[in-house]
């Protein structure tokens, strides 16, 4: 096979190994064959066919094609693990970052095999889950408990890598039944690329059963749970690393990331709330006022005989508390209520606005009724 | 017995000759092509929040009397699939026929942005995006388009926010989560999102493409590149391939907390089927959806199967709603040749009915 010339050429070779071998692996397969002629030989027509020239042995037509299929199946296997195992460790992945845990694993074995007598997995567990004691417990606890998290991991790895072999195999049985079904329908297949449609056909329609049957999705399921908690706890580790060295830790900025993220949301709630509170107020404001219509205030104060002495700030506030009160009663932001209109001396308006400041009432309907309410209790006033 | 290869030496042969002379070609061929844009319409940036944009494209036969479109894409793919090139362009085609269409880009989060939860997407973002064309535009209530993903936010907006909406279409938007024929929440059902949330923060990008290569990988990991190797000789197919292969991988990370609540109210609960969706603590019905509903679903969609896009009938309010049943995939909705003709064309016929 020629390579092409010029500065690429070392990235092209290597990115056409993997191809070549698997092309490599499928020509001996087939040529492997008993009965196959040698390779070029042009001398043979061919046009007996591919099967043709075997039928000499005890074995079957199918069996050379069955020779070639096991090739072709056993290298689309090891790609095929390949590509989980690359997957799996696309974003880094944790055993590499475990790899310290596995050391320490592997220098404590000869200490676990001398205790029990032999290797034992459920040793390594029982040893790990046992309570630790003294000042270095909590830190013993978590990497007891990383430690466990690899082994969790190693186990549910294995557990799901069973259920992808279980695939091949039966994409390889599938695969079989199919090209069977098109010898018995005499629709042969022409091409190794049809060869190739068919697998890919066998392989989905296998999938389709299997990754969605309870005992894969369970093993998906700790395989992915086991491999977050191994991160989790490598995290902890360089967080704790980090923060002996003095470092900003992954903790703290996220910390800091919620409580912006949370700040965020209230101000624009808050935001939200405001423009619509400035709405209404506007719309209130705009709304022209019925004709004759003296301000409660004033009205009171001639009734009683008290000259209205409230301060301004009383004034505002009762004709704001007005506006308010006039609003349709199914607006949200007010409730119907009953106007309470006094006429306050002026100690009792001083000490309410003291007691307001004090109390940094915000609302205007809050501070008229506050300011209405106190001068009530003091007997000066009346509604109208 | 006969052999279920009809192939002869010399056959067999030549085609291993031409695999072989293709695989070689191959890596030359893509240096020539080259990295591809994407993107065919011309639009502006108009309103930005944090790392969101809204786009409005420009539109020389604009009608007059076009009401807004605002586009609203999923999180876990870049939008620039509506307007991928020029003969692949849903936008394309809705504006030739005078549609006012916005795009919103949700942009790429960062682990700054793994608190930003549904409230903020739905309420902050897409209400933000909302709120402005209505207030530049001067119009009570615009239409919205949501894809997906995007979709199931267009609809919480709609149902929470019914008379800013004027028409709304899903398209290929999954409502009933929990339909037999889900692989995706099927798999999700065992997996513990509080822990892979609180340990990765965002949600990387890779594992996500990981996971939707996984619903078919076959096809998706072996048959597509044996294809791809088939037109490596067709440099308009050529990057047609990599413009696709650019927008399946160029993902952004979905941001924690977002991920989070979407997967617990809609994967595991189910929320829209069973009303139970909350946003900001506050609680969405579809039932509150009155306006005119164009419900838009792929019939080969293994993403959301069609079930799963049709329930949308049985729990909104709305007196007027229409479904179109597109014959493609769930990508092919927006690419293939048959899409161009169909999809703008039903789209904008039944807006300027409304």
């Amino acid at each position: 096979m020629t390579t092409s010339s010029g500065p690429h050429d070392a990235a092209l070779d290597a990115m056409m190994q993997p191809f070549r071998e698997w092309m490599t692996a499928f020509q001996q397969g087939v040529s492997s064959t008993p009965g196959w002629p040698p390779q070029g030989a042009s001398s043979w027509t061919g046009s007996q066919g591919l099967g043709a020239g075997f039928s000499s042995g005890p074995t079957s037509s199918f069996d050379p094609f069955r020779s070639a299929h096991d090739q072709f199946y056993a290298t689309a296997q090891h790609h095929w693990e390949q590509l989980m195992t690359q997957m799996t460790q696309a974003s880094g992945g944790p055993l590499e970052g475990m790899g310290s845990w596995r050391s320490l694993l592997d220098a404590l074995h000869p200490v676990a095999q001398e205790m029990n007598g032999e290797t034992s997995e459920a040793a390594w567990r029982e040893a790990l889950s046992t309570p630790a004691v003294g000042p270095m417990r909590e830190h013993v606890a978590r990497w007891q408990e990383a430690a466990l998290a690899q082994m969790d991991f190693n186990e549910a790895a294995k557990a799901f890598q069973v259920h992808l072999n279980e695939i091949m195999a039966r994409t390889s049985k599938v695969f079989e039944a199919r090209v069977a079904k098109r010898m018995a329908d005499n629709a042969p297949m022409t091409s190794m690329r049809a060869a190739f449609d068919e697998w890919i056909e066998a392989g989905e329609h296998v999938w389709a059963e299997v990754a969605v049957s309870e005992a894969f999705v369970a093993a998906l399921g700790r395989y992915n749970n086991a491999q977050t908690r191994l991160r989790a706890a490598s995290q902890d580790q360089m967080n704790r690393l980090a923060e002996s060295l003095g470092l900003p830790t992954k903790t703290e900025v996220d910390t800091d990331h919620r409580r912006i993220a949370e700040l965020s949301r209230e101000v624009r709630r808050l935001k939200t709330e405001l423009d619509r509170l400035r709405e209404l107020v506007q719309k209130q404001v705009a709304a022209p006022r019925p004709a004759g219509k003296k301000t409660v205030s004033r009205a009171a104060a001639s009734r009683d005989g008290n000259k209205a002495s409230a301060s301004p700030k009383l004034r505002t506030a009762k004709t704001r508390l007005e506006k308010v009160e006039s609003m349709p009663v199914s607006d949200p932001l007010t409730k119907p209520r009953k106007a309470k209109t006094v006429v306050a001396s002026k100690d009792a308006v001083a000490a309410t606005v003291a007691a307001n400041k004090k109390a940094r009432v915000s609302t205007v309907a809050t501070k008229a009724a506050h300011v209405t309410s106190k001068s009530t209790k003091t007997g000066k006033g009346s509604r109208t | 017995m006969k052999s279920p290869l009809d192939l002869d030496t010399e056959s067999f042969a030549r085609e291993w000759a031409e695999v072989k002379r293709r695989l070689e070609l191959g890596p030359r061929i893509l240096r020539s092509v080259g990295d591809v844009d994407f993107g065919f319409s011309p639009k502006d940036a108009v309103y930005r929040d944090d790392k969101i944009t809204l786009y409005r494209y420009q539109n020389p036969v604009r009608r007059a009397d076009a009401v807004p479109l605002l586009i609203s894409y999923a999180l876990v793919n870049r939008p620039y699939m509506v307007d991928l090139q020029e003969n692949r362009s849903l936008v394309r085609g809705l504006l030739a026929r005078g549609e006012d269409v916005y795009l919103v880009d949700w942009g790429y989060p960062d682990q700054a942005d793994r608190y930003l939860d549904m409230e903020d997407y739905v309420e902050r973002f897409l209400g933000g995006c909302v709120d402005f064309i209505r207030q530049s535009h001067g119009l009570e209530a615009i239409n919205v388009a949501g894809i997906c993903q995007g979709g199931v936010l267009a609809l919480c907006y709609s149902a929470l926010y019914p008379a800013k909406v004027r028409n709304l279409i899903t398209m290929v938007t999954p409502v009933d989560f929990h339909t037999p024929d889900n692989m995706l929440a099927r798999w999700i059902r065992d997996i513990d999102m509080d822990l892979l949330i609180d340990t990765l923060g965002n949600v990387p990008a890779d594992q996500m493409n990981f996971c939707y290569l996984m619903l078919k990988p076959f096809r998706l990991n072996f048959q597509k590149y044996a294809s791809f190797l088939d037109a490596i000789e067709d440099e308009a197919q050529v990057e047609d391939f990599l413009r696709m292969e650019k927008w399946i991988f160029d993902s952004p990370d979905q941001a924690g907390e977002m991920l989070r609540q979407f997967v617990a109210q809609f994967y595991k609960n189910n929320g829209f089927m069973t009303d139970s969706t909350r946003i900001g603590g506050r609680s969405l019905s579809l039932k509150h959806l009155t306006m005119p509903v164009l419900n838009i679903y792929a019939l080969q969609d293994h993403l959301v199967p069609p079930n799963a896009s049709r329930a949308l009938k049985s729990v909104i309010g709305s007196q007027d709603y229409s479904e179109l049943a597109f014959r493609g995939g769930h990508i092919g909705i927006y690419v293939s040749g048959r899409a161009q003709h169909e999809v703008p064309s039903a789209i904008s016929h039944w807006l300027t009915q409304r």
